[in-house]
């Protein structure tokens, strides 16, 4: 990795896959992205048919959303943590019951 | 106008039938909604079934009483209920199983595309029943 | 005459000893405080089968009952219910489907079925509007659900029929029989398939060619268009439609509230493997909806290749992954469909089903059991092929199966040794896939429910994860943020209770709760109020209504207090308490019910030593009668 980037894995879930075209991907963001511009800025940048599921219309991260950072669920607290190289990104969106 | 309908769509929950029976029965009956859920097969699970509006309708051709017509704007057949004597020849010369006899009236109904805006289309969750104003060349056969 | 509309207005008594039919005018007292669904059947219970009966003996009653919502426009309008004294817990006991049979029954012109004594010989009840007759099933007993219903089919000359069909395990009255409902949906909890097998009823066959009329047709109308509509909107519409509840899978292991190994874990390290994704991109053939669903989250499934090519099968959720595949260590998904195909066919609750496996198992591993015990059946986790090769046997009782037939209850009691620990059961009845470490409100609700251990009577689904926009909408600011935190415990017993009480109303209804009303959290009090009263013209207020569901939850309750329940039963088995989850979000977590269960008590007006209802509370209900009986001061 060069030093100015940073290498993170995303999966997809449920209907989030379906929108975004894949379960899964690597991502090459700049080094001290936070959690909240990968879901806001990349993500939704490079899927844009996937904005209306991560995030609300003022931009914040939708409350609908779960994301998981090396297994461990975010919390609104943990969204402006800076990612590292080798994170492992969950995103699952709404689903509930059973 | 008429009814595109795509079986692959149809999940089988007859929420058609539900809301057709209502708007013209004014209860939720579904034995009597002019369009039906018939189950397929391994092909096409669920085949929402109705009227065609077919180009040369043999239900039309059929009558004995000419009770039957054209609705001019939605090309939906309508029924003439005091023509109709309820013989159910419109009923035998269907190919699609659309027609059907009302008992406690007496007479035949079928779609009758809800004057322009169906209800069916209206509340299919799934895109199953779309209003086109042309035919599928493809799906639709128009009773040729 | 009945006085209202969308209800069918008269409903069935049969006596299967006799042979006696009665059709009833429903009685207008009786759906204005009971509603229908689970609150007739509470109503019936606590009226006409006493402590003394046994639940597989002639003189229980065994209820089918829909309610005013049922076969409407509202959206998810295909519930019933069937209630009776359960086999499995010896108190309240009930299931609920969905389907087409709820909606057929009405149309036919019935709100309800009672169905008492037993049948000499084998029988099934034909319905066809107003044609009811008892008929000889003497030709298809001892076949499974499948072939049963075919064989009916080709003798009343009608494939339009919807049944309600027990396979060979209610037949043989195993404890957690289920009753399969056209098409394939199952009333899987409490036994009560058995109960119907201990009529000597094979099913019921049901044409239903009426029609359901509505009070307030316009109000009635724009209300549920607009239920119907906000669906579609729903932010959780998109995953519950295309994945159904198997999508539920990865996020409830991330959570640790995937129960794994009989609960040993709440992770299971191969949950990709039978998680929503794969099944969808191997084995996804349609998707396929209820009566008037607009989510149509059943899905039917198809194997192509492999060992188990050629297994093809609907109502494949994710309480079944969990009992058939992570309870019992076992990520092949072909095998768990395959076990799901039997379960259906033989007529078995997977939940409990698979629950007794795992306990089995464990008792295995702990060496509690041994293969002098088994047979030498070696109780292995992961071994799918003891599972698929012991189902059937449960349901024929033969060998193991007898013994697994019972439940884990049981099973603990004659074994002994110190099995009885390991039984993942309340009040008799085996847990389904959630780990009250995991979501705290949940195992509250286990212990709570009426009808032991179960997720449905409370279901908390907005703190499964934490959903703050549900909860603002329903609740309000005032219990934010602990209300949405799956790990804290503040707050949930009033989550718990408002569950219940709604959940009681839904149940009552015909409408479905992994619809619009718990998991689209879209329909709620005011929405049911309108509804009803719009639909039969019964005049609904909110308060009305909620004074209706812990009217019914209440009765469920002093059944249970009938039957000997009291706050010593409300427990979960000690591994909640003594063993911190290993697992994902719940990691350290313990959960001691105590604490939770003094407030519940209050909140519920119940006496907080003992679990009962109070006079005053019962008063309040107009439930005088029942603390009279109960010897309540």
């Amino acid at each position: 990795m060069g030093e100015n980037s940073v290498r993170v894995h995303v999966r997809y879930y449920n209907i989030l896959r379906d929108i975004v075209g894949r379960g899964e991907e690597d991502l090459t963001i700049a080094r001290g992205t936070t959690l909240r511009s990968l879901l806001g800025g990349v993500i939704a940048r490079k899927h844009p048919e996937a904005e209306a599921m991560l995030l609300l219309r003022s931009g914040e991260v939708s409350p609908y959303t779960r994301f998981f950072r090396n297994n461990r669920l975010v919390d609104e607290g943990n969204l402006a943590d800076p990612l590292e190289d080798g994170d492992e990104i969950l995103v699952f969106p709404a689903v509930g019951g059973g | 106008m008429y009814l595109d309908i795509d079986p692959n769509r149809c999940t089988g929950c007859r929420i058609c039938e539900v809301f057709c029976s209502f708007k013209h029965e004014a209860a939720i009956y579904p034995f009597k909604s002019r369009i039906k859920v018939v189950q397929g097969d391994e092909t096409a699970l669920f085949i929402p079934t109705t009227c065609r509006q077919c180009e040369d309708p043999k239900c039309v051709a059929a009558c004995p009483t000419g009770a039957l017509s054209r609705d001019p704007d939605t090309g939906a057949i309508l029924v003439d209920e005091d023509a109709c004597t309820g013989c159910e020849a419109c009923i035998e010369a269907c190919p699609f199983g659309a027609m059907a006899l009302d008992t406690e009236r007496g007479v035949a109904y079928t779609c009758d595309l809800c004057a322009g805006d169906p209800e069916c289309a209206r509340l299919c969750p799934t895109g199953a029943i779309q209003v086109v104003s042309e035919r599928d060349p493809i799906r639709s056969t128009g009773g040729e | 005459m009945f006085p209202y509309k969308a209800y069918a207005g008269k409903y069935l008594r049969v006596n299967l000893t006799t042979g006696d039919i009665r059709v009833k005018e429903l009685e207008a007292d009786l759906a204005e405080n009971w509603l229908g669904g689970n609150g007739f059947g509470v109503k019936i219970l606590w009226d006409e089968v006493n402590r003394d009966v046994d639940p597989l003996a002639p003189e229980n009653r065994l209820i089918i009952a829909t309610g005013p919502i049922c076969a409407t426009l509202m959206p998810n309008s295909g519930r019933v219910e069937v209630i009776s004294k359960s086999p499995l817990t010896g108190i309240y006991g009930d299931a609920n489907a969905g389907g087409m049979f709820g909606p057929e029954l009405k149309f036919a012109g019935y709100d309800m079925i009672i169905l008492e004594g037993r049948s000499p010989q084998p029988a099934y009840l034909r319905i066809k509007d107003d044609l009811v007759e008892l008929r000889s099933a003497e030709h298809v007993w001892g076949n499974g659900v499948s072939e049963a219903e075919k064989l009916i089919t080709d003798e009343l000359q009608d494939d339009a029929i919807k049944f309600a069909t027990i396979g060979p395990a209610g037949e043989n009255q195993v404890r957690y029989a289920s009753i399969q409902l056209t098409p394939n949906r199952s009333a899987a909890r409490s036994g009560m398939g058995a109960v119907m097998g201990s009529k000597n009823l094979k099913c019921v066959a049901v044409r239903g060619l009426g029609k359901i009329g509505i009070a307030h047709p316009e109000e009635f109308y724009r209300l549920s268009y607009d239920a119907h509509k906000k669906l579609l909107k729903n932010e959780f519409y998109g995953s519950v439609s295309r994945y159904g509840t198997a999508g539920l899978v990865a996020l409830m292991n991330q959570m640790g509230r995937f129960p794994t190994k009989n609960f040993q874990m709440g992770s299971f390290p191969y949950a990709e493997d039978i998680g929503a994704e794969t099944l969808r991109d191997r084995y996804f053939v349609h998707d396929l909806a209820c009566f008037n669903c607009p989510i149509a989250c059943d899905k039917l499934y198809r194997v192509n290749d492999g060992a188990f090519a050629g297994t093809v099968t609907s109502s494949f959720e994710y309480e079944t992954l969990g009992s058939l595949g992570a309870g019992v260590w076992n990520n092949n998904l072909a095998s768990i469909l395959r076990a799901n195909v039997l379960c259906d066919d033989l007529g078995l609750d997977t939940i409990s089903a698979g629950r007794t496996i795992a306990f089995m198992m464990e008792l295995w591993e702990k060496g509690i059991i041994t293969a002098a015990d088994t047979g030498g059946v070696a109780f292995e986790w992961g071994d799918y092929k003891i599972m698929l090769d012991l189902l059937p046997k449960i349901a024929h009782r033969e060998g193991l199966g007898d013994l697994l037939a019972k439940g884990t209850r049981r099973i603990a009691v004659q074994i002994g040794r110190g099995a009885e620990q390991y039984a993942m059961q309340v009040k008799g009845q085996e847990i389904a896939a959630q780990d009250g470490r995991a979501q705290k409100s949940m195992g509250l609700a286990h212990v709570t429910s009426t009808r032991g251990a179960d997720h449905l009577k409370a279901f908390p689904v907005i703190d499964e994860t934490g959903y703050p926009s549900e909860a603002v909408r329903r609740y309000g600011d005032q219990y934010m943020p602990e209300l949405v935190d799956p790990l804290a415990t503040r707050y949930k017993p009033m989550l718990v209770k408002d569950g219940e009480d709604f959940g009681a109303v839904i149940d009552s209804s015909g409408n479905c709760k992994s619809g619009g009303t718990f998991v689209l959290a879209e329909i709620y009090w005011q929405e049911m109020a309108d509804a009803i009263s719009t639909a039969t013209g019964m005049a609904m207020t909110v308060e009305r209504l909620k004074t209706i569901g812990e009217r019914i939850y209440n009765l469920q309750r002093c059944y249970g207090v009938l039957h000997g329940i009291g706050r010593k039963d409300d427990r979960l088995p000690p591994r909640f308490k003594d063993e911190p989850s290993p697992s994902g979000h719940a990691r350290g977590q313990t959960l001691d019910v105590q604490p939770l269960l003094d407030e519940y008590y209050q909140l519920r007006g119940w006496d907080v030593a003992t679990g009962i209802p109070t006079r005053e509370k019962l008063r309040e209900l107009g439930l005088e009668d029942a603390a009279e009986r109960l010897g309540i001061e």
